[in-house]
């Protein structure tokens, strides 16, 4: 039997059922119950278009909430984080527990929104917490390529001093010092800022199973802070 | 039979929850606390007003708005200013040299003197910025009331 004639056997089937158990039925038989009735045979398609849009909706909403508020996997470029992320390839996965600096500690590895542009996420490390003194950089100002190196009015190397990290801010800076734009440029950061922490990553340049049984490169992103005073 | 039903309705409840999270990623309605935007919003001691707030897309503001934005020195802690200035406006400060805002951030202001605000902390990056108050709902006698009425000191230099 072929597919067009089963559906047509199965859909005047449907309709012999409708005729002996339906109309006819309900006219003459008394007490029948409302689940006794088959469901109509073809529902109009107007009659679903509400249905899809509440899915379309809650599904949309799921994936909006999932992302601002528990766990989001993200694609990261740029050296500033080398080698704890590659420049290019790199899936991160961020959890948003930590979001505006909930939890965080010196040493973590944390998504941000650019202070001086919102638009943009950076991904640093915290290395300085409210209350910590932080010297800035003053290798910065040995070398003399550094772009924004600039001597205050009074004389004063802005690379070359201390900075009192304030209440519920923190100082950030990458892995790759070198090649980093972070709170050596533009200070400490708000907390509010901070979206959420990295704790693993995905490499896709990378087999999707290799000899180590690690999927697409998985590795954990933990924190690298070692209390030297210890 | 009722088990499944019961179920069912249960889920289907569920089901909506994330959707009420993420409408108010797009409006909500929230209670102003404090004094720091007296007379335009919080007009004498006792009152609170409750406000309807535009979130989605926070950035896209301009110079009046009431803003609603998370505390510099605390995230967790929500604070109402007017947006006084926008980057690279130079801003009259009470005392000491004219400051310009820098790229990225706003000079927000409270319409009360007695108010904290950049006056203290400087210009604030306008990722904190949470979203934009677009009216008064409750309560009912401030239905309608213009939030541009009074709008503080006039902080930019005209150049």
């Amino acid at each position: 039997m072929s597919f067009v004639s089963k559906l047509a056997g199965h859909v005047t089937g449907q309709r012999r059922l409708d005729l002996t158990t339906g109309p006819g039925a309900d006219q003459t038989g008394q007490g029948r119950s409302e689940a006794d009735r088959p469901p109509p045979a073809f529902p109009p398609p107007m009659s679903r278009l509400p249905s899809a849009f509440t899915t379309v909706l809650k599904c949309v909403s799921l994936l909006h909430v999932t992302h601002t508020r528990v766990y989001e996997f993200t694609e990261t470029k740029g050296e500033s984080m080398l080698p704890t992320l590659n420049s290019h390839g790199d899936y991160v996965h961020v959890s948003k527990w930590y979001r505006n600096g909930r939890d965080v500690q010196m040493g973590d590895c944390v998504v941000l929104q650019k202070p001086n542009d919102s638009n943009r996420r950076v991904c640093k490390r915290i290395t300085g917490m409210p209350g910590d003194y932080v010297l800035v950089d003053p290798s910065l100002a040995e070398e003399d390529t550094y772009p924004l190196h600039y001597k205050d009015t009074n004389g004063a190397d802005p690379l070359d001093m201390y900075i009192k990290v304030p209440r519920g801010h923190v100082w950030v800076t990458g892995d790759n010092l070198p090649y980093s734009l972070d709170s050596r440029t533009y200070n400490v950061v708000p907390m509010g800022l901070i979206t959420g922490k990295v704790v693993a990553a995905n490499d896709m340049n990378k087999p999707l199973w290799d000899e180590e049984g690690k999927i697409l490169g998985f590795r954990k992103v933990g924190n690298t802070f070692v209390d030297a005073v210890q | 039979m009722v088990v499944r039903v019961r179920v069912r309705s249960l889920f289907w409840a569920v089901s909506w929850i994330p959707v009420a999270l993420a409408a108010t990623d797009v409006v909500h309605v929230s209670r102003i606390e404090g004094s720091s935007m007296r007379p335009t919003l919080n007009s004498s001691d006792g009152d609170t007003d409750w406000v309807l707030l535009k979130m989605l897309w926070p950035r896209a503001r301009a110079v009046g708005d009431i803003v609603l934005l998370k505390s510099p020195f605390d995230p967790a802690k929500v604070m109402c200013k007017r947006v006084k200035a926008l980057a690279s406006d130079t801003v009259r400060v009470p005392d000491g040299e004219p400051i310009t805002v820098p790229r990225g951030h706003l000079w927000v202001e409270g319409d009360n003197v007695h108010s904290i605000d950049s006056r203290k902390f400087g210009p604030v990056s306008d990722g904190l910025l949470l979203g934009k108050v677009l009216c008064v709902v409750w309560p009912p006698s401030k239905w309608g009331v213009d939030l541009h009425r009074y709008s503080g000191r006039n902080v930019v230099v005209e150049e």
